[in-house]
C-alpha cells in the first residue's frame, strides 16, 4: 500500500507565523517532514531558515501555528520535538571538555529528558569512529577545528540515533572526505526512515542529496515539492557509440540537438521526446546503449525562484 | 541506567566542565584575599593584648590635665576625680570593647578555629561577590560558548538542565568553603609560628563547637548566594551581565539592609545575618562591614528559610522565564 505524503510524515509545520523585534520573520510556513528523505531548504541570507529551525527545535515560540508530530500529536510550543537533534548554526561544544565527554554530556542530558535508556559508551565510540574523530576524542573540544566540530556535530546525531534530525549548513567547514562522509549518513539516515532537514547554501551540492526541496524567502515557502516536481525536464539524453554520432545527428535533423563528447548526443525539449527520439534513431540503426531525460538543475530552479521572487 | 544514577553521570561531568582556568583562578584569587586579610587582622594583635594586660593589672590610669586638655587646677582636680568614680565602669566598658576583638582574631591562631572565619568570609559581603562571580561564569558562559543552542537542539528539558547548573554552583560553593577553611587552618600554623603569642589567663575563648555552628550555617549561606550568581546568569544570559545584574541586586539590598525600617527587615543582609547569629560588635564576624541586624521580628531561622525558599523560587522561576523568552539562542 502506498502512503500519502501526511502519513508517512514524522514532523509537520503548519501555518507558522513569527515576528522578531515587531519584524515578520516566519509568514505561513507549512512544511513536512517525511520519514526516509532528506529534505532541504534553500533561501538566502536572512530569509528566516534559523529561525524556522529554532522554532521546530522549540526554542522560539511561534505567534501562529502549529508543530505536529507524524501521529496528529500538537506539540507545546516550547517542548522539543521528541527523539530529535537539530543543530542550529554550527554546533557548539564545551571547549574544556574532550569530543567524547561532549558527546556523553549531551547524551545524558537527552536520556534524562525523554526518560529512555541512555546511550551506552560502546555506541559512542563507535559514533566517534565513524566520523573519525576516535584519535582527537580526549583532547579538548577548545582545540578542534571547525570541521571537527561539525563532525562531533554528526557524531551527537549518530550516537543519539533520533528520529527527526535538522541539520543548519552541516557542510561548513567540511573537507572533501567529511562531505563525502555527510552524505554517506545522511544515506544511512534516509534508509532507517530518520526525516532529515538540512539548511544549506551550497545549491548544487543539495541537489546530490535532497529528496525534497523547499525555497523560503523573506518568510515564506515559496516552493517545495520533490527533486522531479521542482525541476522540469529540459531535454532527453541518448549515449551512442561514439563512430554512431553523426549518424544520430542526422536521424535527428530538424530536432533542436547538439552532439557532445563521449558519444552523448543531447535533444532539447520536455520529458515527452524519449520515444520520438528512439524511433527516429532506430530508423537509421541507431540503438543508444544508455538514455535520460535531463532535468533543470536545482542551481538554475533557485536562480529562477530568486529572480521571480525578485531578490537577484 | 537508572534515572539518578543518570543524574549523578551528568553532575560529575558538569563539574568536569566546571574545572577551568576562569574559576580556578577565582577559587585561588579569593583564598589569596583571604589569607592576606587574615595576615593584616593579626598586625596590631600583640599591641591589643598588651594593652588588654594592662588594663588587667592595673585598669585605665587617670588621665593628666594635659590628656585632658585641661590648665592645672581645680578644674582639672574635678575632671580627674570624676573619672576616678566612674573608673570601674570605664575599666569595665572598655574591656568589653576591646576583648571581642581579641578573641575573634586570636581564633586565627587555632587551626579549628578558623573555620569561624571562613564561614564569616564566605556568608558576607567578600563571599557573596565572589560567588556571584562564580554562578555568573558557570552560567553565563553556556550563553558564551552557544552551547546553549546544542543543549536544547538535543531535547533537553530546561529545568533539568539548570536544576544541574544549580547543584554543581552549591556543590563549588561548599567545596570553596573547605578549601577556605583548610587553607585558613595551614595559614595559622605558619601565623601562631610567626607572631608567638603566649595565651593570657582569664581572655576568654570562642567556644569550640561554634565552629561547627558557623560552617553548618554558611553551607546554607553560600548555596544560597551560588544560586544567586546562577540566577542572575541565567536572566542576563551572560557572565559580564549575569555579575553586573548581580552586583546592582546586591547594592540594592545591602542599602536595604542599613536601614533600621521594615524594608531592612526584608534584606537578605538582615536574614543572612540571623540566620548567622551574627550581632553588631562581634568583630569576629565579617558582617560588621556590611551588615546591621535588628534583632527583632521572627526568630532566625524562620526569617532564614522563608528567604533560602522564596529566593530558589524566584530564581527558578526568573531563570525559566529567561530561558524562554524568544531571543534565547
Amino acid at each position: 500500500m502506498i502512503m500519502s505524503r501526511e502519513e508517512q510524515a514524522r514532523f509537520v509545520l503548519q501555518g507558522i507565523t513569527k515576528r522578531l523585534k515587531r519584524r515578520p520573520v516566519l509568514q505561513d510556513v507549512s512544511l513536512t517532514l517525511p520519514a526516509g528523505a532528506v529534505t532541504v531548504l534553500l533561501g538566502p541570507n536572512g530569509s528566516g531558515k534559523s529561525t524556522l529551525l529554532r522554532v521546530i527545535a522549540g526554542m522560539l515560540q511561534p505567534d501562529a501555528g502549529v508543530r505536529r508530530l507524524g501521529d496528529g500529536t500538537t506539540l507545546p510550543p516550547h517542548a522539543p520535538p521528541p527523539r530529535a537533534v537539530v543543530l542550529v548554526e554550527e554546533p557548539a561544544f564545551y571547549p574544556t571538555l574532550d569530543g567524547w565527554a561532549n558527546v556523553r554530556y549531551l547524551l545524558r542530558l537527552a536520556a534524562l529528558a525523554d526518560g529512555r535508556q541512555t546511550v551506552d559508551d560502546q555506541t559512542i565510540k563507535d559514533a566517534l569512529i565513524t566520523v573519525g574523530l576516535d584519535a582527537v576524542a580526549d583532547r579538548p573540544v577548545g582545540g578542534y577545528s571547525r570541521g571537527m566540530r561539525q563532525r562531533l556535530g554528526l557524531a551527537v546525531v549518530l550516537a543519539y540515533q533520533p528520529d527527526l534530525v535538522v541539520l543548519d549548513e552541516p557542510a561548513t567547514g567540511l573537507d572533501e572526505p567529511g562531505r563525502t562522509l555527510l552524505h554517506e549518513l545522511l544515506d544511512r539516515w534516509r534508509a532507517a526512515g530518520v526525516a532529515v532537514l538540512v539548511t544549506t547554501h551550497e545549491v548544487a551540492e543539495a541537489e546530490t542529496f535532497a529528496d525534497r526541496v523547499a525555497v523560503l524567502v523573506r518568510g515564506r515557502i515559496v516552493a517545495e515539492g520533490t527533486l522531479t516536481e521542482l525541476t522540469p525536464p529540459v531535454g532527453y539524453v541518448v549515449r551512442v557509440l561514439p563512430e554512431q554520432v553523426t549518424t544520430a545527428l542526422e536521424a535527428l535533423v530538424g530536432w533542436p540537438v547538439m552532439a557532445e563528447s563521449d558519444g552523448l548526443v543531447r535533444v532539447t525539449g520536455d520529458g515527452t521526446v524519449g520515444p520520438a527520439v528512439h524511433q527516429a534513431l532506430a530508423t537509421r540503426g541507431v540503438f543508444p546503449l544508455a538514455s535520460s531525460i535531463e532535468r533543470q538543475s536545482l542551481v538554475a530552479f533557485y536562480r529562477e525562484v530568486l529572480q521571480r521572487e525578485g531578490v537577484v | 541506567m537508572p534515572q539518578w544514577r543518570l543524574g549523578l553521570s551528568l553532575l560529575e561531568l558538569e563539574l568536569r566542565k566546571s574545572w577551568r582556568a576562569p574559576i580556578l583562578l577565582m577559587v585561588i584569587g579569593f583564598v589569596f584575599l583571604q589569607l592576606l586579610f587574615a595576615f593584616s587582622l593579626l598586625q596590631g594583635l600583640s599591641d591589643d593584648l598588651e594593652q588588654y594586660r594592662k588594663i588587667q593589672k592595673t585598669g585605665i590610669p587617670v588621665p593628666t590635665c594635659e590628656q585632658l586638655n585641661l590648665p592645672p587646677g581645680v578644674i582639672c582636680q574635678q575632671a580627674q576625680d570624676q573619672f576616678r568614680q566612674m573608673k570601674p565602669q570605664i575599666d569595665q566598658q572598655f574591656t568589653q570593647t576591646l576583648v571581642p576583638p581579641i578573641v575573634a582574631r586570636m581564633a586565627l591562631l587555632q587551626p579549628v578555629q578558623t573555620g569561624i572565619w571562613a564561614a564569616g568570609w564566605l556568608s558576607s559581603g567578600p563571599g557573596l561577590l565572589f560567588l556571584l562571580a562564580l554562578g555568573a561564569e558557570l552560567m553565563g558562559s553556556e550563553w558564551q560558548w552557544r552551547t546553549v543552542r546544542t543543549v536544547l537542539g538535543i531535547g533537553a528539558r530546561r529545568w533539568q538542565w539548570l536544576a544541574s547548573k544549580v547543584a554543581v554552583a552549591v556543590l563549588i560553593s561548599w567545596v570553596v568553603l573547605v578549601v577556605d577553611w583548610a587553607c585558613l587552618a595551614l595559614a595559622s600554623i605558619g601565623f601562631s609560628l610567626y607572631y608567638r603569642i603566649e595565651p593570657i589567663p582569664g581572655l576568654p575563648v570562642l567556644p569550640g563547637s561554634l565552629v561547627i555552628d558557623q560552617m553548618a550555617r554558611a553551607l546554607v549561606v553560600v548555596a544560597f548566594f551560588a544560586v544567586a550568581g546562577v540566577t542572575a546568569a541565567a536572566f542576563a544570559r551572560s557572565p559580564g551581565s549575569g555579575l553586573a545584574l548581580g552586583l546592582v541586586t546586591l547594592m540594592a539590598w545591602l542599602m536595604l539592609g542599613r536601614t533600621k525600617t521594615m524594608l531592612g527587615a526584608l534584606s537578605f543582609a538582615t536574614w543572612v545575618g540571623q540566620w548567622m547569629g551574627w550581632r553588631r560588635g562581634q568583630t569576629w564576624e565579617m558582617a560588621h562591614l556590611f551588615w546591621i541586624v535588628p534583632r527583632h521580628w521572627l526568630p532566625a531561622p524562620a526569617w532564614a528559610g522563608a528567604a533560602i525558599v522564596l529566593t530558589l523560587l524566584a530564581g527558578v522561576g526568573l531563570a525559566r522565564v529567561a530561558l524562554t523568552r524568544d531571543e534565547l539562542a
